[in-house]
Order: structure tokens, then sequence, then C-alpha cells
């Protein structure tokens, strides 16, 4: 709150589509841009396109904007990432993004400065890491630890424990919120680098996932889906 | 002068480009210009760039040179170079600039037939970071040798592409023409005999031909452009060798080494030579015995002249690379002056307190101040270091010395010694959980080396085979084989061989000295010994009793606890039973004899040998060239999940509590690790990601369609591919290839690129599943294809496959990428 009260005498907000119907866009110094482009609308495109043209600092907040979000499990449609039609400055993760995040961002933001993020994976902060972590052999078969108090402690590594959790390849700076309950990691926060599907592939071959959990396309276009279709042509 | 390294400093970048704009300036306009206030400082940059400055003597003002002139013309590329910008500090500053030079080799006319070969050359001039091209008709002749070099000179070329025949043709070639003028990382190799212009020989693909040469030339001069300086090292090579181990096969690999003219230091932290095998009684497979033939071995060291032995000698550090290393080494005292000291024995005749003789396995007494052996070497007298207070306190062997050679107050010694390589023969220790067999030599259940005491001349009983509790022949022998350690040991099958042999050199030795008595092996495994009513027995899997009068229980070898000591000042790797592992040979450590798992002695000599040769091989160098290609981790990027510890065949990678390890001499630059770091931490020196990246991004702007993308494993696949070539098979140009080190090293990020980008199908080429070079890089390519088609569905999982061929198989190839080629047409028409 306190940051919300420095950013309003900082500046104005010139423009805001959910609380003013308002056609052009003003010129402005940043823009946070929320959500995805869904099948490439091509409104929303000429709208991104004329919010770059006249801001100085473009922003992708959340995570549908940065890596098209959880409409990518729609099948049939295509969720897009702000940054697969224009240039972007920086990106703040987060389903939703996380408060210190946010906090750490805006001021940045204030002084001019570039959006820092983790170049790590979770496993960095997570405080379940084991010693030797690569040495798991129970089968994955389950994506919630099946206690009926979801806010019991988890003792171990969620994945030496049977459990799959995202951690290892979602980025670090959720200060591993989901996993201090006793949730494993979903991976709201994206790839620490590259692209979302293919990044959860590589570590998807190399669990040991159970037949239950063989129905993968829940968890490998969550929060995003590569844009791979062809034009066919006539 | 090498004008990068004069080129780094961001000062001497923006003195350059003062002097160009202002034409002449004094010492103390530069110092303003500069914003310099200390004299020092910038006499140092004037001289650092030494003849690119010149100055006028009458008015003292500093102006560039013609060379400095012609610097500043040729680079003028890197504008922001010479602007003074700071470069990033993780990239080194030596590969920031990237000046790429493009070698076209015609092979007289193979590559002209198809593509117009000044076109290709027009083209690759106009590459951004290209400077200067050249056309060849045959490169590999080496004729231009000299031309060419003269060539990189004169324009600063650091990178170079040359396009001609496969890598697996002509690379070391090309490679060692450049040296010393290109460094090897920076050399890329573009395929565009076997993989384009050999293949598409057919008047219809000539155009397609020239566009898809021009692309790959592309993509390989952005590929090198990215390459990143690997550090060289050059070392002067010491012309010697530190043996540490003084046993028999640190002795035996020392005189091998003396023999052929090397300077050998032999290290022991015993106050003696010979090790185990001295205290053995034979030798299997020798009728010498053993103590006579490690005297007669001690006989020749002692003559080797190029041989210094240091006894009493441990190693507290090490430092330096292979081919000079510095040790520092600890002389503990043993009391007594060996240059003195005539070993007359006067003092341990005189000596009045007694303990047990550790080199009679605690079978017998000895002095506090004693002679390891009979044959010791230095045959001297000596003080174990715990009984010094004890000595100091009485000093009667000080009296009775007439050497005067006792030297209580001896204090340790500090030595330094170079060496150009270092040898572990610290052998191997004999385990076994004893008492749960009723371990007693005193009611003869006695061990392997105690038993070999027994047998022994100098021994106990003075060689003569009999029973310690009643000094008389057993009847009834039991020897219960390969006792191991209390704590599951792993070891399971190390020994099985050795065993083998003790067992039939111990029933020799009972049969030739008690020819009456029986004797019956036991394996510990399934073996009981049971003690009581004053007999023994030893109960097997059968439950069928043995009556034994005397049992030798023979223990397993296991790793030397000191290895694991030595381990931490030296780098070298150990096995999965904790014995040392052989691939740290290229380090400049080798190891021989036990040290590397339980060893016969022709086993041991051969190892030495062997060893021997190598490290002659190494030390017969003037000079060591060190560079390291293989996987690096970037600890900023590291968030310890471990994957990359997971997915390497090779065992190379450790993770421990705050880091990952990779071990160099393991790594085999496969990339496994690389594929699967989800942060990019991992990554290989020359095969990195962003290289692949960048190709995939260039080669997806070829303008065909279908256009397909495979990946082919530089063993077997690319040679798949480059075999199709040699036999002159055909297929469409709109096929590219990237080489990659194992399939394993493709990242499913890769395909989603390709796809992403534009390509219409991609292709994973890898070896056959039970040949892969690198163990299962093919197979963990397949599952994450496998994977990766199963979640594209119809989107994507009819344009990604993945096949397996040998390095013969050109005709797979071309049928594969053809069958993949029509398909995928199919798919785009509709």
């Amino acid at each position: 709150m306190e940051i919300l009260r420095e950013i309003l005498n900082k500046f104005n907000i010139v423009h805001a589509p959910f609380i003013l119907d308002q056609v052009n866009v003003p010129e402005s110094d940043i823009a946070l841009i929320e959500g995805c482009v869904l099948d490439g609308n091509q409104a929303q495109v000429e709208y991104l396109k004329s919010i770059r043209e006249r801001t100085k600092k473009v922003i992708a907040l959340g995570t549908c904007a940065a890596f098209g979000g959880i409409a990518s499990l729609s099948p049939g449609k295509q969720a897009d990432p702000v940054d697969r039609f224009i240039e972007i400055d920086g990106f703040v993760p987060g389903c939703p993004p996380p408060p210190g995040l946010l906090n750490d961002s805006a001021i940045r933001l204030m002084e001019g400065k570039r959006i820092v993020l983790s170049d790590r994976n979770l496993c960095s902060s997570c405080e379940l890491r084991a010693e030797n972590m690569n040495e798991f052999t129970r089968p994955i078969d389950a994506i919630t630890p099946g206690t009926t108090n979801p806010v019991a402690k988890q003792a171990t590594c969620f994945l030496k424990d049977g459990i799959l959790c995202m951690g290892p390849v979602t980025r670090e700076g959720c200060e591993a919120r989901c996993i201090k309950k006793g949730v494993p990691c979903e991976g709201c926060m994206g790839p620490p680098s590259q692209e979302y599907t293919s990044n959860v592939v590589n570590f998807f071959s190399m669990l040991p996932l159970s037949a239950e959990l063989r129905d993968y396309t829940g968890m490998v276009f969550r929060f995003g889906r590569p844009r791979i279709r062809r034009e066919t042509k006539q | 002068m090498d004008i990068y390294e004069v080129l780094s400093h961001p000062i001497r970048r923006k003195l350059l480009l003062i002097l160009e704009r202002e034409g002449y300036l004094k010492h103390s306009e530069l110092m303003d210009k500069l914003a310099i206030d200390k004299t020092g400082i910038l006499n140092f940059h004037l001289k650092q760039l030494d003849e690119l400055v010149s100055k006028e003597t009458k008015t003292k003002a500093y102006c560039l040179s013609e060379m400095g002139k012609a610097v500043i013309r040729i680079i003028d590329l890197n504008e922001r170079l010479l602007k003074g910008e700071e470069l990033p500090a993780e990239v080194n500053k030596k590969g920031e600039i990237s000046r790429v030079g493009v070698i076209t080799c015609n092979c007289t006319g193979e590559v002209s037939d198809c593509l117009d070969i000044n076109a290709l050359d027009a083209y690759a001039r106009k590459i951004t970071g290209v400077v200067s091209t050249r056309v060849l008709d045959n490169l590999c002749q080496e004729k231009y040798l000299k031309s060419l070099h003269q060539w990189c000179r004169d324009n600063f070329i650091n990178k170079l592409v040359i396009a001609a025949c496969s890598p697996k043709t002509h690379q070391h070639v090309f490679e060692a023409m450049f040296d010393g003028v290109v460094d090897r990382p920076n050399i890329e190799i573009v395929n565009i005999r076997e993989q384009c212009a050999w293949v598409h020989r057919d008047d219809s693909y000539r155009d397609a031909t020239l566009k898809k040469a021009e692309i790959l030339i592309e993509a390989g001069a952005a590929r090198v452009g990215l390459q990143r300086a690997i550090k060289v090292k050059t070392v002067q090579v010491e012309k010697s060798c530190a043996v540490i181990g003084g046993g028999i096969a640190g002795m035996t690999l020392a005189l091998s080494l003396a023999r052929a003219g090397m300077q050998v230091h032999l290290i022991d932290k015993a106050p003696t030579l010979g090790g185990m095998a001295a205290r053995w009684n034979k030798i299997q497979g020798m009728a010498d015995c053993s103590i006579c033939f490690i005297s007669e071995m001690i006989g020749e060291i002692k003559k080797q002249k190029s041989i210094t032995i240091h006894t009493n000698t441990k190693v507290d550090n090490i430092s330096g690379e292979i081919g000079n290393f510095t040790l520092d080494l600890t002389r503990e005292p043993r009391f007594v002056d060996v240059d003195r000291c005539t070993g007359c024995g006067r003092c341990t005749h005189i000596c009045k307190v007694e303990k047990p003789d550790q080199y009679e396995y605690g079978l017998a007494k000895r002095k506090l101040i004693y002679i390891p052996f009979s044959h010791a070497y230095p045959f001297a007298a000596t003080i174990d270091k715990e009984d010094l207070e004890t000595c100091k306190a009485c000093r009667i062997c000080e009296r009775a010395c007439i050497n005067k050679a006792i030297a209580l107050d001896q204090e340790p010694e500090k030595l330094r010694l170079k060496v150009g390589a270092k040898v572990i023969a610290i052998g191997a220790e004999l385990h076994g959980d004893l008492a749960s067999f009723h371990h007693d030599p005193s009611n003869d259940v006695v061990t392997a080396p105690e038993f070999e005491r027994i047998l022994s001349s100098d021994g106990p009983t003075g060689g003569e085979l009999l029973r310690l509790s009643n000094d008389e022949p057993p009847k009834a022998v039991a020897y219960i084989q390969g006792i191991g350690p209390r704590s599951a040991s792993g070891l399971d099958g190390v020994n099985q061989s050795l065993d083998k042999l003790l067992a039939r050199k111990y029933e020799a030795a009972v049969k030739e000295q008690v020819p009456k008595a029986s004797f019956k092996t036991f394996p510990a495994r399934t073996a009981k010994v049971e003690v009581g009513g004053g007999e023994k027995r030893v109960v097997d899997s059968s439950a069928k009793a043995y009556k034994a009068d005397l049992i030798i229980l023979g223990t397993e070898v296991v790793p030397n606890p000191d290895l694991k000591d030595l381990r931490k000042k030296f780098d070298f790797t150990l096995d999965d039973h904790g014995f040392m592992g052989e691939e740290t040979l290229s380090s400049g450590i080798f190891g021989v004899g036990a040290v590397l798992g339980p060893r016969s002695y022709n086993e041991v000599v051969f190892g030495a040998n062997k060893v021997a040769l190598d490290v002659i091989a190494l030390l017969s160098r003037e000079t060591l060239v060190s560079d390291y290609t293989g996987a690096e981790n970037n600890q900023d990027k590291c968030g310890l999940c471990g994957l990359c510890a997971r997915s390497c065949p090779y065992n190379a990678i450790v993770l421990t509590s705050d880091r990952v390890v990779v071990d160099k001499f393991k790594c085999k630059s496969c990339g496994t690790c690389a594929s699967v770091c989800p942060t990019g931490a991992m990554e290989l020196n020359v095969d990195s990601t962003d290289k692949i990246r960048k190709s995939i991004e260039v080669m997806a702007k070829l303008k065909e369609s279908p256009k397909i993308l495979a990946f082919c494993c530089r063993s077997c696949g690319y040679a798949a591919a480059d075999d199709a070539g040699l036999k002159r098979l055909l297929y469409s140009p709109s096929v590219l290839i990237i080489r990659v080190p194992c399939s394993g090293r493709v990242d499913s990020n890769f395909l989603v690129a390709a796809l992403e980008a534009g390509f219409d199908g991609v292709m994973v080429i890898g070896c056959k599943q039970d040949a892969c070079r690198y163990i299962d890089g093919f197979y963990k390519a397949k599952q994450k294809v496998r994977l990766l088609q199963q979640v594209l569905g119809e989107d994507g999982a009819g344009r990604i496959m993945i096949e397996s061929m040998s390095a013969v198989e050109g005709n797979k190839f071309a049928e594969v990428v053809t069958g993949f080629y029509n398909k995928l047409k199919e798919g785009t028409k509709h």
C-alpha cells in the first residue's frame, strides 16, 4: 500500500482501460500490461503496437503477459505473451506476482532502472532442498501431498517424496510461498530461461513419472504454449 | 604485439580515438582529456600502445603512427570498442572482439560444379562480422599457408569460418594449419561438400543449393562470433616426476623412469622403502622370496643417481598444473642422523623398553629404537614419534652410540620440489571384520599378513610353519576367503581374481612344509568360525563342520585410507569402490599398483611400465598447452537442483551443499547436462546453447518449403550424412544440419525454437541405441522427443522425428530425410 501511495505521488495514471474507456493511447513513461493475446487477435496486437509506440518503457505484468499464462491450457486456442508481438523492457512474472518482487520492481522502475529477476531456479531458495537432490528414485505419482491438512509441513523435498514439484524448472523470486504452505511448486514464475513448454519437457524426460501422471498436457501447457502452428497453404 | 591484448583496456582505446580526432596532443593535454591524474598511468598505457603511437621530438606531442592509423582504419567496425565502452565483465575481452574471416574451398571444382562459388563468396563478404573472404581451390594442400597467415594478420582476423569438406575429413588439418594464428575453438568448419554440393547435384537444385550454402556460412559466422575465448596456458615442463609410495609399485616405476633418464623423487611416509610386499613371504608366481627380491630392487634404486629418496616424508600441499607442479613436503624426524648411523645395532641392543613390532603385525616385540627390518633402506635406526618422551627421559642409546647418530632434538624439515608429473603408489589396505571370525593369533586364528610373517624366514617362527599357540606344525589348515569390512563395502567381485591366486599360494606353502596337513578354502560369505572346547571349527554353507587347528583369515583389499586425504590435495577421481579412478590420466597425476584396486604382482609391473611410458611421453615434451573444452558451471545462475548431475552419463558432476563441481577429467563434453539445465548455468564452452540457438535463428532464414532442420550427433548422425555425400545420394537442399556432440545435447527447446522459427520439421539423428558414443545420450534424447511429440499432439507430433543410424548408413540417411520431406510436403499442401 505504501508503495502504491508513492507511485501515485510520482506518476499520473493516464490510461487505464479497466477503469476508463479510452480509445486512443496517450503518451506515457511506463506501461504495465496484463493478460495475454488470444489467437493473435488483430485488434489486441494493434493496441499493443500503439502502446509500444507511445511509451518509453513497456513492462509485462503477471504470468499471462509474460508467458501466455493459464489460458494456454485451452485446447485449440493460442495464448501468446506480449513479447511475441512487441519488444518489452522487462517483465514481472507470477500468478499473482509476489508482493516482494512487485515492490522491488516498482521501486526500480521509479528510479528509472531495469527490473531485475533472479537467474536461478526455485531450488536455490527452497528450504526443503536436499543435499543429494539428484538421487531420488521413488516414482513420482502424485501432484499434491496426500494429506488432509494442506498446511501440514512438508519435511523432505517433494520430488524425493514422489510428489511432482516444478521448483527445479521455475524461476526463483516468489520466496517459495507455496512450498512454505506445504504445497509443491506449480511453476507460475515461469522458466528461469528459455521457453515454458520445452523447459518442462526437459524436466519430465528425466523424472521417474508413474503411469497415473501420464497425461502431461495439463502440466506442460499450464502457463505457456509454444507458437508452432503452421500456416497451411492452399 | 597482440593487438587485442593492447586494445583490451578502455583507456588505451580512448587514447587512440582522441589522438585520431585531435591529431597532436602533449602529455599534459592527454592527461586532461583522459581524466588521468597520475603520470605513471599514462606512461604505462603509452608504453603498451608501443608502435601505435609516436612522439614528435621537437614539440614533444604525441600522435598516431602509421600503424596506429591503420589499426583505427581497420578496426572501425568496432566503433563501440574504440569509444571506450565498457564490455560485460563475464565476456573475455579477447573474445569480445570478433573479426571473422571466411575461406571458401572449391575442392578443385567439386563445389563449383553444383553452385556459383563466386556468388557464394560475394554473399559471405556481406555477412555481419565478416571482415574479409578468400576463395581457394584446395585448402588442404597447404600451399597457400604463408599467404593465409599473412591475410589473417593483415585483417586482424581472430575467428575463421572455413567452408569446405566435412569436419570429419579435415578439421584437424585445418586447425593445425592455423596454429598460433587463430585459436582452435575459433575455427568453425562449414560443410559445403559432403552435406551440400555432393547431395544436391541436380540442375533443378542449383539455386537452392547456393542459398543453402550461403545460409550455412552465415550460420557458421554467427556461431563463431559467439565463441568465447578458452583459456589456453603454455606450461614449461619440469623434467622430473614425484612417486608417492615406496612399495613394489612405486619402486618398479621409479626404476623404469630412472633408466629412461628421468629425475625421480621417491617419497614414502614410512622410515624405509619396501612397502607391504617387503613383509610377505613370497610373491605369487616367483620362486624368489619376497624380501630378497625387494632388497635387490632397493639395491638397484640406490645405484640410480637420478632417484632421490625421501623417507619419513609426507605431502603437505600441491600446487601448479600438469607439467609443472610444486610439492610441499615435510620430512618427519626419525631422531637418528641417517648420515652418521652405520646400522650397527648397539642402540637397539641396549634399549630397555619393548613394544609390539608393527612390521611383524604385532606377532613379535621390538625395542623403542629399532631398524624396521633386515633389508630396510635407509638402513638406519629410528624412533617412532609417539615414543619420543619416553626416550628423552632415558637417553641410554645416545650414550651407547659411538657415532653420535642419535638426535632426539631433530625437528620436522620442510621441503619443496618442482615436478612435471606425480604418481601415486601408496597401495591399498587389507581390511575385514575380523572379530566375528574370532581373530586371535595366540589361538591360531591369524590374518593373511600374519600368516605371511609365520612363513617368512625372518618372521617370528624363523620361517617354519608352526602354530603360535604350541610351536607345532598344523594338521588341518582352513583358509577363509574375502572377509570384507563390517559395513557393506560394495567391493563385490573386485577381489575375486586375487582371492583365487592367494588360495593357491597358501595351499602350496602349507603342502611344501607340512605335506600331510590338509588344506581347505571357504568363502567368507557362507563360512562361520566356531571356537570352543579347545578346538576350532569352520562351518560351511551346508552346515558341515571342518575341524582346523590353523585358520587363516583372508581379508579384502580396500582403498588406502590416506587416499581420501590425498585427494583433497591432488586433483584425481575415485571409482565406485573408492580406489583411484583411471580417468585421472590426462591430468598429470597417475596411479600405479593397488591404489587402483587389487592387483597381483604381474599386474602391478605391467601397470607400472605402462604408466612409465605415459610419464616419459609427458616429460619428454618441452612445453604443454593446456586448454579445457567441456562442461562448465556458472555459479551465479546455478540453483543447485541437481538435474545436471542426474543426467551425466559419466558421474562427472558432483553436487555439494553449496555448489556444483564438474570433474574436468571425467567430462567427455557430450552436453547432456547443458540440455537439461533449466537456468542455463551448465554450459559447454564450445558447443554452447547460445551458438546452437543462433544457428537455428540464422538457418530459419532459408526460404524453402517445407524446410527441415536436423540435429546430428557428431559420431553417427553427422557421419551418416557425410556418408550420403560420399555416395553421391540426392536429397532436397531444404534440409539443414546442425552438428551436436551427442544427441543427448539436444534440448527440447532447440526443437521447439526451430518449429517456432518456421521450420516445418525437425529431426534428431543419433547413434544406434545400444551403441551411443556417450552411453545413453540417444536414449535421453528419445525420452525428450517422445514426450514432446505426445504433448504437442497434432500440432507438432508429425513434425518432430528421432532416428538412429550408424556412420556408414548414408543410404538410410537419404531415405529417412527424403521420406520426412515428402511427408511434410503433403502436410503443407492441405
